[in-house]
């Protein structure tokens, strides 16, 4: 179990503020289209609300943790030595899996991990505005020759082949099995298919 | 009940329906043995090609690929010590270790086999209770189902990983998401912001691949660690037909224990939200009890230690399959695409499935039976005959396989409605489920509310129309909320109370 902090609160308000809005937005219609997402706005609202406030104490509580422990051991880590203790001062958590094995986990790598994820997912999105302006088929024999040849820089005649087996393979889908891609039919009407 | 039999055994043999179970077992193999694409990603994308199918076909087709992920997992856990998914953790304590004695042919035999027997006896655990239910689910009103299912989806919520209430607030956001479109009992337009392609609600593959998809993929390439470390070729060079068959033998020499774990893992998972990652960790403890039979101490590369939890692992497939198929309660992430996709194919789960003159029935729930011992049958031979050589797939790192999965996803969402907003709105369920990860939220309760979301307001509807609020006195209604409440607050005290020992355990060392 991940241990709740401030992400968590700032989740939960965001929750509250989610179901309330359900809720005043189901008001207005008639009882029997009102009755589910009314109960479940309210429910929610509850739920996170009770989690708002896990979440507040817990952060409270651990400031205070924290707080105390600076006050009464203030040179703790100035008197380890050795390899383990350097790691522990730079803020690097060493964990012991094996006598060969050992994982550092960076507390700094962590946080770039969330950033990194939306960054790709912003990628992603990227691909998907292109594959509505040029089509999808265009859009992913781009997308796959790009990142092969420049993520894993495969050579050309990898690539090259590499590409024309995918494009091939989704005109096949397309035409075939009646598969539908986005922003192929903005091709067709350009080239009057 | 043998005519039933007979007719569910012709729909097995049948040609144009067990062309679709090996297609399933094919992609449920792949889906397991390449880490970080588990089965919800593989049933999610195959969804939008169910509309159309043949029942039977369509189910074979995701039995297939459910039944086989938890088997073809074993090979990143056993020879990398990488997780295929969740539920092959506990394979990997003592799974690596022989691997790394060179003996990763003889822990895949044992997983292989352990799976395999598991498989079969959760499914005779899901035949066995058929007729003991069968009369009790349809003897249920729409009051009682309705509680049933709140039940259900406080259980998913409360039992999953994580905090227990965020695993509630998922299942309610889950909910929340269902209301999304036009009314079921009234023609009335709910949160659509008027749009059109909005009416229909969102799908279940929007939030499915949304949830899961996306952010697995984004695990993908966003971890710098390596799949495979050079020392784990070893692993593979050991990958013998000796070491194999002797991983089998060992399993048959340890009948008893595979018979205690596969009985104990289907039983459990019949309660929802008990899924294989649970499961396998009680039969891995369970196996280290017995301190005679064991060779060295668990977690050390004992092979007792990889049987337990593969044999529970595939027996939890049985147990999930009670909730969803007799209740329509999915047990599971899995177990909720398999009802959407029965849904989409116009079979309903729950009593309608139980009625003998439903559509289906019975022969189609004995069908699922015997198609779940058939896939496990099929891929363990896969994973036994041609294990030396796709267990290098394991090897392929996630950055190779990220853009191809980036295009078959975007296809896999157009392709559901034809509606590019749908895209959007999956990057945009697949920010969030991002947050989940990284906080630690459990993802399967948003996806199970979300399918229990149609059904909670179908029963909450019809219990309105008929008793007005009158059902809300009956008293086995209040017995199931009370069960509810009690579970929901007895988790909460549970959980309080592991985490203070954990802290004063912390405080002692």
């Amino acid at each position: 179990m991940s241990r709740l902090g401030v992400p968590h609160l700032i989740f939960s308000i965001v929750a509250i503020v989610f179901f309330a809005a359900m809720g005043i937005l189901a008001l207005p219609f008639p009882p029997t289209a009102q009755w589910f997402p009314l109960y479940t706005s309210i429910f929610g609202v509850l739920i996170s609300l009770a989690a708002a406030i896990m979440c507040l104490v817990a952060v409270l509580r651990a400031r205070r943790a924290s707080t105390a422990q600076n006050a009464s051991v203030p040179v703790g880590a100035a008197e380890a030595s050795g390899h383990q203790a350097t790691l522990e001062t730079e803020g690097i958590a060493v964990l012991d899996l094996d006598e060969d094995d050992a994982v550092l986990s960076d507390p700094d790598d962590e946080r770039g991990m969330t950033a990194r994820g939306f960054a790709w997912l912003g990628v992603w999105l990227g691909f998907v505005l292109v594959g509505l302006l040029i089509g999808y088929v265009s859009a992913s024999a781009i997308w796959i020759g790009v990142w092969f040849r420049t993520v894993h820089k495969w050579r050309w005649r990898i690539v090259v082949p590499l590409v024309a087996v995918i494009v091939a393979l989704l005109l096949l889908a397309q035409i075939q099995l009646n598969i539908k891609m986005p922003g192929f039919d903005w091709i067709k009407s350009v080239f009057r298919w | 009940m043998f005519d039933v039999i007979l007719q569910a055994l012709g729909n097995i043999v049948d040609p144009q329906h067990l062309i679709w179970l090996v297609l399933g077992v094919a992609i449920g193999w792949w889906t397991g043995i390449i880490p970080g694409i588990g089965s919800i990603v593989g049933i999610a994308v195959m969804l939008p090609f169910l509309y159309g199918m043949d029942p039977t076909s369509g189910i074979f087709l995701l039995i297939g690929i459910y039944a086989v992920n938890n088997t073809s997992d074993s090979f990143p856990a056993v020879l990398f010590g990488i997780p295929g998914g969740s539920s092959s953790v506990a394979t990997i304590m003592d799974g690596y270790p022989l691997s790394k004695k060179g003996q990763a042919g003889r822990a895949l035999g044992a997983a292989f086999t352990a799976s395999m027997l598991g498989g079969i006896l959760g499914s005779i655990v899901l035949l066995a209770v058929l007729p003991i239910a069968r009369p009790l689910v349809l003897s249920l009103g729409s009051p009682e189902l309705l509680m049933v299912t709140f039940l259900g989806l406080i259980l998913v919520g409360i039992i999953s990983r994580g905090a227990v209430l965020m695993g509630v607030l998922g299942a309610t956001v889950g909910l929340a998401l269902s209301a999304v479109g036009i009314a079921p009992a009234v023609y009335q337009e709910r949160y659509t912001f008027d749009t059109i392609f909005l009416q229909d609600g969102l799908s279940v593959v929007v939030v499915a691949l949304g949830l899961f998809g996306i952010p697995e993929l984004l695990h993908l390439v966003t971890t710098k660690q390596a799949v495979a470390r050079p020392s784990d070729g070893r692993g593979i060079a050991s990958l013998t037909s000796a070491g194999l068959t002797r991983g089998g033998k060992d399993v048959f020499r340890n009948f008893p224990l595979v018979l205690g774990s596969s009985w104990m893992a289907s039983v459990v998972a019949i309660i929802p939200g008990i899924g294989g990652s649970i499961v396998t960790w009680v039969a891995w403890t369970i196996a280290g009890l017995s301190k005679k039979k064991n060779k060295v101490p668990l977690g050390q590369g004992e092979i007792r230690g990889v049987i337990a939890p593969e044999a529970a692992n595939n027996a939890t497939d049985g147990g999930h399959l009670v909730p969803t198929l007799l209740f329509g309660i999915p047990a599971s992430g899995g177990m909720a695409l398999l009802l959407a996709g029965m849904t989409l194919m116009g079979v309903q789960g729950g009593p309608q499935l139980l009625k003998p003159e439903g559509p289906n029935g019975l022969v189609l729930i004995v069908s699922i039976v015997l198609a779940l011992v058939l896939a496990n049958v099929m891929g363990t031979a896969i994973c036994f005959f041609i294990a030396r050589w796709v267990a290098r797939l394991s090897f392929v790192p996630g950055r190779v396989i990220a853009p191809f999965l980036v295009v078959v996803l975007t296809l896999a969402v157009f392709q559901e409605n034809d509606q590019i907003g749908f895209l959007f709105i999956t990057l945009g369920v697949g920010a969030v489920g991002w947050i989940f990860v990284r906080l630690g939220i459990p993802r399967v309760p948003v996806l199970v509310g979300f399918v229990l979301g149609s059904s909670i307001e179908r029963y909450l509807w019809i219990s309105m129309s008929r008793f007005g609020t009158d059902w809300l006195a009956l008293p086995q209604v209040w017995v199931i909320f009370a069960l509810a409440v009690l579970l929901a607050v007895g988790s909460v005290a549970l959980n309080r109370r592991a985490s203070r020992s954990a802290a004063s355990q912390m405080k002692w060392r």
